[in-house]
């Protein structure tokens, strides 16, 4: 039996190599993946938050959405009811960083998509400042927009 | 010259004829050639997957994503297809499925939200719960069930 299990395993170790040569999306054998803000979010211990949560978190209005893209983004397309805090302009949005601190819902930051990392700096930012219950939605607006859901901004008018 | 005995002896299975255990051994096994499949052809969503139970060193992550599809594959595939190795087979897809259960289990414990991805995943699938353990060792369960057959 257990000549018969390394085999398989000696096997599947050549099927492994066979497929990644010849298969058109072969992966890389080593990645970056730490790189990722996902990897980055886990180690700040910012909790994550899927997609499956957000349309969750959207029909009971149980958190508070920041979106952390720049201005110009935000007012092509933000989820609904979201609120605007660009990370590039923190400096200058001291009445949306006060708004932010005083709710007491928890807040869900986003941005652009999951190689956007300013949904992540701004959530830890918050919680530095004393904002308790802070998520990020890593997908973002590129998940969001790709599954055809209800945005808000110029460009749904 | 000796005739071979066939994979499947479609006639006998049909009537029920085998035990339950190799009827279970042969579900779970095309149940996990299917998995292994839309893994194989998708990688980089099982790569994914596996990233996000943040359990492995980073650079290890494909490397195991390339070695676990291919091996739920050839153990799928020795489960179905190759009488003698059935029970090799599924002795491997039980061992990856602790491996995943451990993996959920652990997120769980840590509190991180994540995807499950052990049978695919796709973007607006719930995140792993309790239901995710129970349905894992609930497949657990099939397969040593299928295991204590001794003609499977």
């Amino acid at each position: 039996m257990t000549k018969q299990i390394l085999t398989l395993i000696g096997v599947s170790v050549l099927v492994a190599i066979a497929v990644n040569l010849i298969h058109p999306e072969g992966l890389p054998w080593v990645e970056d993946w730490a790189s990722r803000v996902e990897a980055q979010a886990v180690h700040e211990e910012v909790a994550l938050v899927q997609l499956s949560d957000m349309l969750k978190f959207m029909r009971d209005g149980s958190r508070l959405f920041v979106d952390a893209q720049p201005a110009e983004k935000y007012a092509r397309a933000h989820l609904p009811g979201a609120l605007s805090l660009p990370f590039d302009t923190l400096d200058d949005q001291s009445a949306e960083v006060a708004e932010v601190l005083a709710s007491d819902q928890p807040t869900v930051f986003y941005c652009s998509g999951p190689e956007c990392d300013d949904s992540l700096l701004l959530a830890v930012h918050l919680r530095e400042l004393g904002c308790k219950d802070v998520a990020v939605f890593i997908g973002g607006m590129e998940l969001w927009q790709s599954e055809l859901l209800i945005t808000e901004g110029e460009a749904v008018q | 010259m000796r005739k071979k005995k066939p994979v499947v002896d479609f006639k006998k299975a049909i009537n029920m004829e085998y035990p339950t255990e190799y009827y279970v051994a042969l579900v779970l096994g095309v149940f996990f050639l299917i998995i292994s499949c839309t893994k194989i052809l998708h990688p980089h969503v099982f790569a994914t997957s596996l990233f996000r139970s943040h359990l492995m060193p980073y650079p290890m992550v494909n490397i195991a994503a390339l070695l676990f599809m291919s091996l739920e594959f050839v153990a799928a595939f020795a489960v179905v297809f190759m009488t003698k190795w059935r029970r090799a087979g599924l002795w491997i897809l039980l061992g990856l499925m602790v491996v995943y259960t451990g993996c959920v289990m652990t997120n769980l414990l840590r509190d991180i939200n994540t995807i499950c991805g052990c049978f695919g995943s796709h973007a607006r699938m719930s995140p792993i719960s309790r239901w995710t353990l129970v349905r894992n060792f609930a497949v657990i369960i099939a397969g040593l069930f299928a295991l204590r057959g001794k003609s499977i």
